[in-house]
């Protein structure tokens, strides 16, 4: 018996399939590049190519395409990131307290106590905490990521970098290029700025409690785990399957609610042409922008109704 | 003379129920949405709070369904609300809008004769006789009361209801028929009929549903496109919901302010040292609310994004949080669209209030 | 005893008031150290992330001074001479500060209401009895003091604020020629901007060597500005006093300088408003706003400036 989480976000789309143990059989990681169905249909056959569908038993999807993916795959859960994310780490190792989780365009603090979560916060409208940060700026100075998370582990030394907007930072770190500064020291100054943006904004007011775990696609980047070390003093731990903690905690989650029959629609989905439209529905005031996904002759599945007139 | 006013929540339909009544014809602006707050904030200034946008959005569109006179109630300070008057005539007169205004202040500023020549102008053509006007203010203010506690009791018992949707439904219909109500009667026939309609739902009284409380700024409460829906949202997720600023609300507070005399208000200011203390807008509201909830599982805190009495309390929430309050979600919305971020952050609190509770439960 | 007084809003508007209040007495007046880079990097730490400069600036005062002092003295000040409302975020500081600076060090009065003299004396005395003051010396103190204000608003006295004493140019130096100023500018804005000079870059001394003379409200009576006010046909009465007092002295001005620079934090609830008055009342002046925030970049307020002068400079000639 298997379960299977997607974790659907606007730079990745994951997903996970868990036995009942709650150990990793299979896990996607995949770029979403704007076609959330098509990378989610691929996903589907690349994982139909090994397993079956009817020993799925149960379906969780998260992340801020959910909707949408359960009305292309089918599902028995859709809880957003921060419960998803919060069960995995609960699985994963019941001691963490504090949860740092940055991703591509966004990025949260989750508190925990017991297994459960106590508060959370997210980033607000500004990009500046987050993942993206670091890619425009290595993207604009021609290195690549993991260069990036190299060099700045290996850094001896940082150049300080005001990181609270996006744009401040850019101006300065040309700034300091005309003076000479190091590329390494640079790059750790980087992790250093968006580290420090993060504590002050997304973490702000919030009681950091030992027990750090440090997860999403930044997670990865070695620079920022040794930035996180030194501005808390505290060990990090980085979780193995971190890039994927939010499909593993949806798979959780429906591994959780132990329902007798799923609601997936099977592998084969990943065969079926599939396009989406929208319809504005005249039920109510309201006017939902209700979406259809469809195949040739027939609605696939729908979401976007407040009132589940449609979605049920 | 054709009159207008901002909207405020189902008051704009039952005022215009008045106006009709008393043969004064009126123009409602539309009900807010993403066109009306485009158009009001091309006018406005940038940092400006969000009510006013959407106020001033509301305003052009009935200026071109041809209203001329606009009535509003002021109130004096020190939170901005009290300036819309006089800064929507301001942007409005230099947009083109030349509207004639009617700003009823409350008598304490500007003297009880000036407030009663005010209002006569409203009615100034007509000349309707005076037990009307007592009669449709009457009618109004019971309409208005009767909607607010049937809302409430609607949003109450959603929770118990085993399909949350038939809650909503119910609410929907009752916001496209006020719309095209026609009469007092016929207002008050609809609440006796959605009464019918929701004593025929099956309650199940044996579950403990999420209850959730909202507070913070009057306009965004009210007004449901100003909150992104919270409500419905609420609802859909299975909470019972329960909302501290309404119109019946506001109406008590005002005549209460209106009618105890001064050296009264004096006194409960006086005695009382820090917070609640009134700083402007209802931030003392908010927080003597937020530290009564202890019957609710969770407290949402809203406000336009610059809403000064509300940036006074969410510091103040901050700072007690760990303490002695129930768990408090702070929602700030302004005009960037964001409708992922506020989802996720309202039903990642609705699940974390539910886990608790059942752990707490013993579950 | 050591009572420190934050360099934030009350330092600027009350100055005089609260060192007539001490003049002579046992208590020590510690004034916080004029704003610089740490204090507002402590500030912006501190607050909540919506409020505005002022406040975090004022929340970085207050954590400066809490190891110096005996009592920090956070006033709350509902209402000014003339019974106008101050700004909503003024008057929630106590709750502010207390939330940004846990400590028991912090006084914060009974709402003060200057346009009430007897409600000003209570409050004001419970903080001069913790400071061990004697009844009738208070009494004297404060008839002294709150005489100083009324000179103030009655435009008996216009060097009300300390920081402005720096703004009087220096006398030319033997070898140089003191060169009229041809251009005059109204600097608006709250005090607390105006006046200070890390917020503003030192404004006034940017002016002066671009040769604009500057004009502040500090030169209005206040008297003059609510006539003004009363003039200008507003439909609603304003109860805010900066509302009254930098429109006020806009309208007063208007025929005495050639343009209006205003000084407005970013996010500042009350400026949105009263700017949009200003373009709306004051249309035939050029105004200016520059925006105040943490993100400094001197080098943009200069080009801005000089643009301004520029502009300025053409309309005269013209």
């Amino acid at each position: 018996m298997y379960w299977l989480g997607i974790d659907i976000g606007s730079i990745s789309t994951d997903m996970v399939l868990i036995d009942a143990c709650g150990n990793v059989l299979e896990e996607l990681y995949l770029r979403t590049g704007g076609e959330p169905v098509k990378v989610v249909r691929e996903g589907l056959s690349a994982l139909g190519e090994k397993y079956a569908s009817n020993y799925v038993q149960g379906v969780g999807i998260t992340g801020s395409g959910r909707n949408l993916g359960a009305a292309v795959a089918g599902a028995d859960v859709v809880k957003n990131e921060i419960t998803s994310h919060a069960r995995a780490v609960a699985e994963t190792d019941s001691d963490i307290r504090t949860v740092i989780e940055i991703g591509g365009q966004d990025s949260k603090i989750i508190l925990m106590e017991n297994g459960l979560v106590k508060d959370f916060a997210m980033n607000t409208v500004c990009a500046a905490g987050t993942g993206s940060f670091l890619d425009r700026q290595a993207g604009r100075m021609g290195i690549t990521i993991e260069d990036l998370s190299d060099m700045a582990y290996e850094a001896a030394d940082y150049v300080p970098i005001a990181g609270r907007c996006a744009v401040f930072a850019e101006s300065d770190i040309i700034h300091k290029q005309q003076t000479g500064a190091s590329e390494s020291a640079l790059m750790a100054g980087l992790c250093r700025a968006l580290a420090a943006t993060y504590l002050s904004n997304v973490a702000k007011g919030k009681k950091i409690e030992p027990g750090i775990c440090f997860q999403g696609g930044v997670a990865s980047n070695k620079g920022m785990r040794k930035a996180f070390e030194e501005l808390l003093q505290q060990p990090i731990i980085v979780p193995e399957h971190h890039k994927v903690m939010g499909a593993l905690g949806a798979a959780l989650l429906a591994k959780d609610k132990k329902q007798a029959k799923t609601n997936f629609k099977g592998f084969e989905t990943g065969r079926l042409e599939l396009r989406t439209e929208e319809t504005e529905c005249r039920g109510c005031s309201n006017t939902c922008r209700v979406i259809n996904i469809r195949t040739e002759n027939e609605i696939y599945g729908c979401f976007g109704d407040i009132c589940g007139r449609y979605s049920g | 003379m054709i009159v207008t006013f901002p909207r405020f929540g189902h008051s704009a339909e039952m005022v215009s129920l008045m106006f009709e009544e008393l043969g004064i014809p009126c123009i409602i602006p539309p009900h807010n949405d993403y066109d009306v707050l485009k158009k009001g904030s091309q006018i406005s200034p940038e940092e400006i709070c969000l009510p006013f946008k959407y106020m001033a959005g509301g305003l052009m569109q009935s200026y071109s369904q041809g209203a001329d006179t606009v009535v509003m109630v002021a109130t004096c300070g020190p939170c901005r609300l009290g300036e819309y008057g006089q800064l929507l005539k301001e942007v409005l007169d230099n947009a083109g809008y030349n509207y004639n205004w009617i700003i009823i202040d409350s008598p304490a500023v500007i003297g009880t004769k000036e407030f009663i020549r005010r209002i006569g102008a409203v009615a100034e053509e007509k000349r309707p006789a005076k037990h009307k006007i007592v009669n449709a203010a009457f009618n109004t203010v019971k309409l208005i009361k009767a909607l607010d506690s049937l809302e409430n009791r609607i949003k109450r018992i959603n929770g118990y209801v085993g399909a949350h949707s038939s809650c909503i439904r119910i609410m929907n219909e009752l916001d496209d028929k006020i719309a095209s109500l026609k009469s007092f009667d016929e207002g008050f026939e609809l609440i006796r009929a959605t009464k019918r309609r929701i004593r025929k739902l099956e309650l199940d009284r044996t579950v403990n549903p999420i209850k959730i409380l909202i507070v913070g700024e009057i306009y965004t409460s009210i007004e449901k496109e100003a909150n992104r829906k919270l409500e419905d949202k609420l609802m859909m997720l299975g909470c019972s919901v329960n909302r501290h600023m309404t119109i019946s609300w506001w109406i008590d507070n005002a005549v209460k302010c209106a009618a105890l005399p001064a050296f009264v208000k004096n006194i409960t200011m006086m005695s009382r040292r820090a917070f609640p203390c009134g700083i402007g807008g209802y931030a003392k509201e908010t927080v003597n609310k937020i530290q009564k909830a202890s019957e609710f599982d969770g407290v949402i805190k809203i406000m336009p994004s610059g809403c000064m009495p509300e940036i006074v309390t969410k510091a103040y929430c901050e700072n007690t949080v760990n303490n002695k309050l129930p768990a408090v979600l702070n929602l700030v919305y302004d005009e960037m669209d964001g409708e992922a971020g506020y989802e996720t952050r309202i039903e990642a609190f609705v699940d974390m209030l539910e886990r608790r509770k059942h752990v707490l439960a013993g579950n | 005893m050591r009572l420190g007084i934050p360099r934030g809003y009350f330092y600027y508007d009350y100055y005089l008031f609260i060192e007539t209040l001490f003049h002579d007495s046992e208590t020590e007046l510690v004034f916080g150290e004029p704003n610089n880079e740490e204090i507002m990097q402590s500030g912006i730490a501190l607050t909540v992330d919506e409020a505005c400069l002022p406040i975090k600036l004022m929340a970085g005062q207050v954590s400066s001074l809490i190891n110096d002092c005996d009592i920090i003295l956070i006033p709350r000040i509902m209402k000014d001479l003339a019974g106008r409302w101050l700004c909503p975020k003024l008057l929630g500081l106590p709750e502010l500060m207390t939330s940004a600076v846990v400590s028991d060090k912090i006084y914060v009065t009974e709402p003060v209401h200057f346009n009430n003299k007897n409600r000003t004396r209570e409050c004001f005395w419970k903080l001069c009895r913790k400071t061990g003051m004697k009844r009738t010396r208070f009494n004297n103190a404060f008839e002294k003091a709150f005489g100083r204000i009324a000179d103030v608003y009655a435009g008996r006295n216009n060097m009300h604020v300390e920081a402005s004493w720096e703004f009087i140019p220096e006398e030319p130096g033997p070898d140089e020629i003191l060169l009229p100023n041809t251009v005059n500018v109204l600097l608006a804005g709250h005090c607390y901007n105006i006046y200070d000079k890390f917020t503003n870059f030192n404004i006034m001394k940017k002016l002066d060597t671009l040769g604009i003379g500057a004009m502040t409200e500090g030169s209005v009576p206040h008297s003059e500005m609510e006539i003004c006010i009363k003039k200008s046909g507003l439909i609603k009465e304003p109860f805010w006093e900066a509302f009254v007092r930098i429109l006020g002295t806009a309208l007063y001005m208007r025929d005495k300088v050639d343009g209006i620079l205003y000084l407005s934090s970013f996010s500042c609830g009350l400026d949105a408003m009263i700017i949009e008055m200003l373009k709306s009342r004051v249309s035939d002046l050029p105004i200016m706003v520059v925006k105040i925030d943490e993100h400094r970049g001197e080098a943009g307020l200069d080009t801005r400036l000089e643009a301004f002068a520029d502009l300025l400079e053409k309309r005269r000639v013209s």
